[in-house]
């Protein structure tokens, strides 16, 4: 994504980005630079670059879905009134206080977000591999040889709960991890991961050469979303994305049940659930 | 020119199947291949040609030893497995579980034919991994990039 450009508006929290491929829904026709930005003057709104973090993507897709009232500006390029009350109409958003409709097939076509997947391998064959696989499946990779370097990367430091804050500047929407390893296996690595609050949200995904049914089970008890046999293939790719939009469903569905119980006064506060309502580029956004 | 070699590609490869050298796992690398990665290929069996050969010495080291540790042979034996799986060199990996096997029964001896075949056999591999990228140049070099 090497250029900065206007590319839609979007009622929403904080920015949200919209690559311009995203459009080709809308208006096929017309690449962004011809687009101009809707005239409405809609309170709240917020301008999309392709700047802001990849991360956020998905999450204007699930306001769609899950929550209308805090995204309902148009994705649509053109300025027609009526293109846009069409849009409106596809989400059934007519107040703030609406429930969640569901997206009309042909948008969530064209809703692929670019996840970030984070690869832990220590063969560097399978990770070039692993990376080519996720690459030429749309997903953004950074790939590491160890699991300490990927708590590293995730903003985990040995004893450390709470990430430093001055490295998180990467979201990861999903781990995938080989099982062994030396040193911190894939099955520690998973342990960490979900013993912390900050990132045991994040989907999990272990490898492994050796079909073992106890260590299947293992890694599917300590949460492991999916266990996967290696060589991987590319058909294993389509699995990957359902355990991240689940996670980011469920993420978002619990931010809107807290936005509610506050609204209402109601005392249950759940740890961290500040840090989950509002989204900032200096968390540790494994949404 | 590019046709007769490209012949020469194809033949090469297909024997390489038909033997039952390469398995599918070859032909989805094949398929990762495109403009966005056009040497994905050659830098994988690259890779596992070097992988291979650091990890066949290393086992003829430690099987040298007088008190022979069959964990750490094991280990290397299942890189190399995971390797060959990985790039699909079927032959080669299937050696590599029977090896795994003699570590298992600690069985010096066994280990030992092994990798006396394994090491054939990766030879061979790579020889012919070796022609085809050499092909693969000869071929793209009849195509100039402007």
């Amino acid at each position: 994504m090497a250029s900065k450009e206007l590319i839609g508006f979007v009622d929403c929290a904080g920015p949200i980005p919209i690559p311009s491929d995203r459009f080709a829904l809308y208006d096929l026709e017309h690449p962004p630079h011809h687009r101009s930005p809707p005239s409405n003057n809609q309170p709240n709104r917020t301008s999309v670059t392709e700047s802001t973090p990849p991360d956020l993507l998905p999450c204007v897709f699930f306001f769609f879905a899950a929550s209308p009232r805090l995204v309902r500006g148009k994705l649509a390029t053109t300025e027609k009134s009526s293109d846009h009350e069409d849009f409106l109409s596809f989400t059934g958003a007519q107040s703030k206080e609406e429930g969640a409709y569901p997206l009309p097939s042909s948008m969530a076509v064209a809703t692929e977000a670019q996840f970030h997947v984070l690869a832990v391998d220590d063969s560097l064959l399978d990770r070039k591999l692993i990376e080519r696989l996720l690459k030429t499946s749309s997903f953004q990779v950074t790939a590491v040889d160890s699991g300490s370097k990927a708590l590293e990367f995730l903003g985990l430091h040995d004893h450390e709960e709470s990430p430093i804050s001055d490295q998180l500047d990467v979201a990861v929407n999903l781990i995938i991890t080989d099982y062994c390893m030396p040193g911190m296996t894939g099955y520690d690595l998973l342990k960490k991961i979900k013993e912390s609050s900050y990132l045991r949200d994040i989907p999990v995904v272990i490898m492994s050469s050796d079909n073992i049914p106890s260590r299947i089970n293992r890694c599917l008890e300590e949460g492991a979303d999916e266990f996967l046999l290696k060589p991987v293939r590319l058909s294993d790719m389509s699995k990957l994305k359902p355990h991240i939009l689940k996670s980011r469903c469920k993420e978002h569905y619990e931010q809107e049940q807290h936005l509610q119980s506050n609204s209402s006064s109601n005392s249950h506060k759940r740890k961290a659930a500040d840090d989950e309502i509002l989204p900032s580029p200096i968390r540790p956004r494994h949404c | 020119m590019a046709a007769a070699l490209t012949n020469q590609l194809h033949a090469l490869v297909n024997n390489m199947f038909a033997t039952g050298l390469l398995d599918e796992q070859f032909q989805q690398l094949q398929m990762l291949q495109d403009s966005s990665a056009p040497d994905f290929v050659s830098e994988v069996v690259t890779l596992f040609c070097d992988d291979g050969e650091r990890i066949i010495g290393e086992l003829a080291r430690q099987l040298d030893q007088p008190n022979v540790d069959f964990d750490r042979v094991d280990s290397f034996a299942h890189q190399l497995k995971g390797s060959s799986a990985s790039v699909g060199a079927q032959q080669v990996k299937n050696t590599c579980i029977q090896f795994r096997e003699f570590c298992q029964q600690r069985s010096r001896d066994g280990c030992l034919k092994t990798l006396d075949l394994v090491r054939t056999e990766f030879y061979d591999l790579r020889n012919k991994f070796q022609v085809m990228l050499q092909l693969e140049k000869q071929i793209q070099a009849c195509y100039p990039k402007h």
